[in-house]
């Protein structure tokens, strides 16, 4: 069964048409990325699937069962949100707010602190476990946010959903590359994902189905490979691109002219 | 090789245990504090009693047979009036703690939400309007409902004006305070304009605060408030502690933000509310006192609350005891000695406050 099912689903929490007629799969253990130029509707895919705004018509369907006839609690259990920007401006250390992610989970706390662990060695967040938030750099503290999502989610398993808004715009290459490789580390253990990312390149070579996001709708969608093409480039975005073969990878590169 | 991972390995050991165990360190001596500050409150006064006068005098007031002055004044006079002061202080202190995270800023202060100002128009208009015709406690009864109904309606307002479809937002309710705080102040300088000398000078004395209409009704009614908000607000220490996060971050970790957020302003309402009613308006106490156990021992609001609520009473005990000797007999308004004494720490506290991971 689908961990996540949209059908037809529109959203107007302002008046305005926000998202238009989405309709999207995604099976356990899966990636989604979202493209799609600045305001097109990436962000707002995601806080629909999220709930924090709220379903015009259409469905959205998790596990098969409407999203508002999800408990509040089992929820948060099996699906993990990370936002584009972090309100926090409290002095905690690293290391509490990554438990924070543990808060929804009645593991105990020998489970929680293996978890925890693990989530900063996922993020290269072990050596600033002791520091405080608030003197971080941004990419610090993206990478301590995605440790917090990273442990909520850490059991889910087959059902897990994990969403995460622009999770690399921080993050210097090697983080990248890490936190990429973190993400498909869940993923292969059954956690479905979702992620907004700019970086064409970086979305083509990790995620199974991207979906282009424009004016709301789904411009494209399906398999890197089938969907790159120059005329959507030129369509969505309005910039010419050569799309080449990566040369060690079988994923297409994108190559501004 | 080995030996050098060891080391490192109880290094940071010994970091992570450190916040803990300046939090379990902090939360033991206020424990300590706060009895031998009320037993300091006890002794000291217009007459100086030492230790066997005070519990002679507390075992001859249980016991029902105060003869002599000592248990007369521990009994009747100091004793309702320093358990006034510490209950009202730790009140204010949990309160001020709670509403610093509800609204995510340290700056918050329990005041914010209208109750404050509502409730000294409240106090102002039965003082105008009651004129020469309350005296002694009535008076002073009939200006605490007058207070309470001040505030209790100002939050009401407050709520309302920051509540829509989409629930209540923390930030419009902020600025309604605000506005709200601001009329009640030109509505209370309007009475002021109207009224005599005598009462001009009630109504600035109220609003200074003050533990000298401390009896026992009154501490009673104190207790009863006090220990429910004492037991309520720390329920509600994880749903903070995720609210810090922002608020979809907390409902996505299973918070019931929307409840949590109407527990809390309805908790502080009428604990704040209460106060102001019975000791008057005691400035600092909910802003500061939160700001400072932070700074000691984290955001964690699992120690904040209670770390809060002690440091709050031992701040009120303390400066309600100088106000009595400072000027003996006369006593100087008790919102006077918790800022003479509480800024100056704080102050200290603010030059080092990188030390502490504040944002200048």
């Amino acid at each position: 069964m689908s961990v996540l099912q949209l059908k037809r689903a529109c959203a107007a929490p302002w008046g305005a048409p926000l998202l238009k007629d989405l309709s999207l799969e995604l099976e356990a253990g899966q990636i989604l990325g979202l493209a799609g130029p600045n305001g097109a509707g990436k962000s707002s895919v995601l806080k629909l699937i999220a709930g924090d705004i709220p379903l015009g018509t259409g469905k959205l369907l998790l596990d098969g069962q409407a999203r508002s006839d999800w408990p509040r609690d089992q929820l948060a259990c099996k699906l993990a949100y990370l936002p584009q920007l972090s309100l926090l401006n409290f002095p905690y250390t690293v290391e509490e707010v990554i438990q924070l992610g543990r808060m929804p989970h009645d593991t105990g706390h020998i489970r929680d602190s293996e978890i925890l662990d693990q989530a900063m060695a996922a993020t290269d967040t072990t050596g600033l476990r002791h520091r405080l938030y608030t003197q971080l750099s941004g990419g610090e503290r993206q990478r301590v946010q995605l440790a917090r999502v990273f442990s909520q989610i850490w059991d889910a398993g087959e059902g897990g959903l994990l969403m995460l808004d622009e999770p690399t715009a921080a993050l210097d290459l090697s983080h990248q590359q890490l936190i990429l490789d973190s993400v498909q580390g869940l993923a292969a253990k059954g956690c479905a994902v979702v992620l907004a990312i700019h970086d064409l390149n970086l979305v083509a070579g990790l995620a199974d189905t991207v979906a282009v996001i424009n004016y709301g709708c789904i411009a494209a969608c399906g398999k890197p490979v089938d969907i790159f093409t120059e005329q959507l480039f030129k369509e969505v975005f309005a910039i010419d691109v050569v799309i080449q073969q990566h040369p060690n990878r079988s994923q297409p590169l994108v190559i501004s002219r | 090789m080995l030996a050098s991972r060891r080391a490192r390995a109880w290094t940071i050991k010994q970091a992570g245990q450190q916040r803990q165990r300046r939090s379990r360190l902090l939360l033991a001596s206020f424990a300590i504090a706060l009895p031998l500050c009320i037993l300091l409150g006890l002794a000291n006064g217009a007459v100086s009693l030492d230790t066997r006068q005070i519990f002679s005098g507390l075992s001859n007031t249980l016991t029902g047979n105060a003869q002599d002055q000592a248990a007369l004044i521990v009994g009747q006079i100091r004793l309702p009036r320093v358990l006034l002061a510490a209950l009202m202080g730790a009140i204010l202190g949990m309160s001020g703690a709670a509403m610093q995270g509800l609204f995510r800023n340290p700056l918050a202060d329990p005041s914010l939400i209208g109750v404050t100002a509502g409730a000294s128009l409240g106090a102002a208009l039965v003082i105008v309007l009651g004129g020469g015709l309350l005296q002694g406690y009535t008076a002073l009864t009939a200006v605490s409902i007058g207070a309470f109904a001040g505030g209790a309606i100002a939050v009401v307002f407050v709520y309302r004006l920051a509540t829509s479809s989409n629930g209540t937002s923390v930030a419009t309710m902020l600025l309604a305070g605000i506005a709200i705080t601001a009329l009640a102040g030109a509505l209370g300088s309007l009475l002021e304009f109207y009224a005599d000398n005598d009462m001009l000078r009630r109504i600035s004395l109220w609003k200074m605060g003050g533990m000298d209409g401390a009896n026992y009704p009154r501490l009673i009614l104190a207790t009863a408030v006090g220990a429910a908000l004492l037991l309520a607000l720390p329920r509600y220490a994880s749903a903070l502690n995720a609210l810090l996060l922002g608020e979809s971050e907390a409902r996505h970790l299973g918070v019931n933000v929307d409840s949590a957020k109407i527990a809390l302003i309805i908790w502080v309402a009428v604990g704040v509310g209460t106060s102001v009613a019975l000791v008057g308006t005691i400035a600092f106490v909910g802003l500061v006192v939160p700001h400072i156990v932070r700074m000691l021992v984290g955001p964690d609001h699992k120690v904040l609350l209670p770390a809060s609520a002690l440091a709050g009473a031992i701040l009120l005990v303390v400066a309600d005891t100088l106000s009595r000797i400072v000027m003996a007999p006369t006593e100087l308004p008790v919102g006077i000695i918790t800022a003479i004494v509480g800024v100056p720490f704080f102050i200290s506290l603010l030059r080092q406050r990188h030390h502490y991971g504040m944002q200048s």
